[in-house]
């Protein structure tokens, strides 16, 4: 199997994640369920990845890294505690439903305003038009920090800007660039970070969280058991806890923490590099192919390591299929929950095959891609 | 065997969070002392405590604040 779906989820981790998983299940107690040490094993792991993190992301504090399940919940959390009615908020037709679907539900139930951005055919964002969104009522940003369909990376410290000059908050969705793409809260104003664990990070699905600059404040998301201040009626109003309720999944963290340690070893640097270098090369070889499309992939900030394409007027399901069938090539067509960038791409019908890389594959899998993909185009 | 009650050293955290940051702290830098649950003549709402024989104190407080570490309140008590 060759795999390319690296935007979905990592397939290839470094070996010390399913090692921690492992010894965490046989290890662990509950994170704050005791003084015993199988629980203080568990709490000091996930203490331990909170700073790991908020290194990683030039957070505050570690105390300021809440964990969630996936970006997803993470995402809900800051736009279903933020946002009531007579709110404003914008995002732009790069976000994924984990964004829009919780703003439309906003839109639909509390009578939110939402405005979104438009891309272009090329997927950029014109930054002038997205300040002249801004009203008096703007609470909040929530936008992605690179395109999940093309890999384009927005300029996220601009926004941020803009935003505060209009007195609002921004929350970037870094689900493709955790990991893959230097991040710096402190450097680029970014209030809030809503992370996934299980792409570039390495860890394990089911991990996943937020980053809260100082100041930041969320109203609880859900209430319950916290192993600490059981007296209280309500949830505690510090952080982490006041957005975290019921047992932690310590297991998939410890997962997490030998992956964010794996890249603290390498270097975010270094293995984005080897990931450019990939991208680069298939783009080119797919470029040279007779009748493929490339959508995007070249903002002036940078790119992940996605190559989105089609082939011809082939639907996308029908060249994703072949290249698992007949060439053991795992890829993602259709519409990558993405729905308002496939319309600003012209894909909303055809959708596209999404090749994603990671730093584990290598130039000769690339290469046999390049093949699949000439053979699939010449047929 | 007879348990007989000796002065100890408390020191109480806002949040769990607080005690394991000095965990951590501990077992990097080998300062003395453990996680215990909080005594009951103490009001810490998160239910941990650092806990080390007094004779410790100036060794636990200047590691508190040598390496910034978040704590409530410093306190002596007789403990089994």
């Amino acid at each position: 199997m060759i795999y390319f779906d690296n935007a979905a989820t990592t397939r290839m981790k470094p070996p010390q994640v399913a090692e921690a998983v492992a010894a965490a299940i046989n290890d662990f107690g509950g994170v704050g369920r005791g003084v015993h040490e199988a629980s203080l094993d568990a709490g000091l792991t996930v203490f331990r990845c909170r700073r790991a993190l908020a290194t990683l992301f030039n957070a505050p504090d570690a105390k300021r890294v809440v964990f969630a399940a996936n970006v997803t919940e993470a995402l809900n959390v800051v736009i279903s505690g933020l946002l009531h009615r007579g709110d404003h908020a914008i995002t732009t037709a790069a976000s994924h439903n984990s964004v829009l679907r919780p703003l439309f539900r906003k839109a639909d139930e509390e009578q939110v305003d939402v405005s979104i951005l438009s891309v272009s055919r090329d997927a950029s964002i014109d930054y002038d038009e997205y300040e002249r969104l801004f009203k008096p009522t703007t609470r909040l940003v929530v936008v992605t920090h690179a395109s999940n369909l093309t890999g384009d990376v927005y300029d996220v410290a601009r926004m941020a800007r803009i935003a505060h000059e209009h007195g609002a908050l921004i929350c970037i969705d870094t689900a493709q660039t955790a990991g893959a793409v230097p991040l710096d809260m402190a450097r680029d104003g970014l209030d809030i970070v809503a992370f996934t664990g299980h792409k570039s990070l390495y860890g394990p699905q089911g991990t996943g969280g937020l980053a809260l600059a100082e100041g930041v404040d969320i109203p609880s998301f859900k209430e319950g058991g916290t192993g600490t201040h059981s007296y209280d009626r309500r949830q505690p109003d510090f952080y982490p806890e006041h957005l975290e309720a019921g047992t932690l999944n310590a297991h998939g963290i410890a997962g997490l923490l030998a992956g964010v340690s794996y890249l603290q070893d390498k270097g975010i640097d270094s293995l984005a590099a080897q990931v450019h270098e990939l991208t680069e090369r298939f783009e080119e070889g797919a470029l040279g192919i007779e009748g493929i499309k490339v959508y995007g992939g070249h903002a002036d900030i940078g790119r992940t390591g996605i190559v989105a394409l089609n082939v011809g007027e082939l639907d996308s399901g029908t060249v994703a299929d072949a290249l698992g069938h007949d060439y053991g090539i795992c890829v993602r067509a259709g519409a990558h929950c993405a729905p308002l960038m496939h319309r600003a791409l012209g894909t909303d019908t055809q959708g596209a095959v999404r090749f994603s890389f990671s730093s584990f594959n290598t130039p000769e899998e690339v290469d046999a891609g390049i093949r699949a993909l000439r053979e699939i185009a010449r047929a | 065997m007879q348990r007989t009650k000796t002065p100890k050293v408390i020191v109480t955290f806002s949040s769990l969070s607080d005690a394991l940051a000095v965990e951590d702290s501990a077992k990097e830098h080998g300062f003395a002392g453990r996680i215990i649950p909080v005594p009951s003549e103490l009001d810490a709402g998160c239910g941990f405590a650092w806990a080390a024989d007094v004779e410790k104190r100036a060794e636990i407080e200047g590691a508190l604040e040598a390496y910034g570490l978040d704590h409530e309140g410093v306190f002596v008590l007789d403990m089994y």
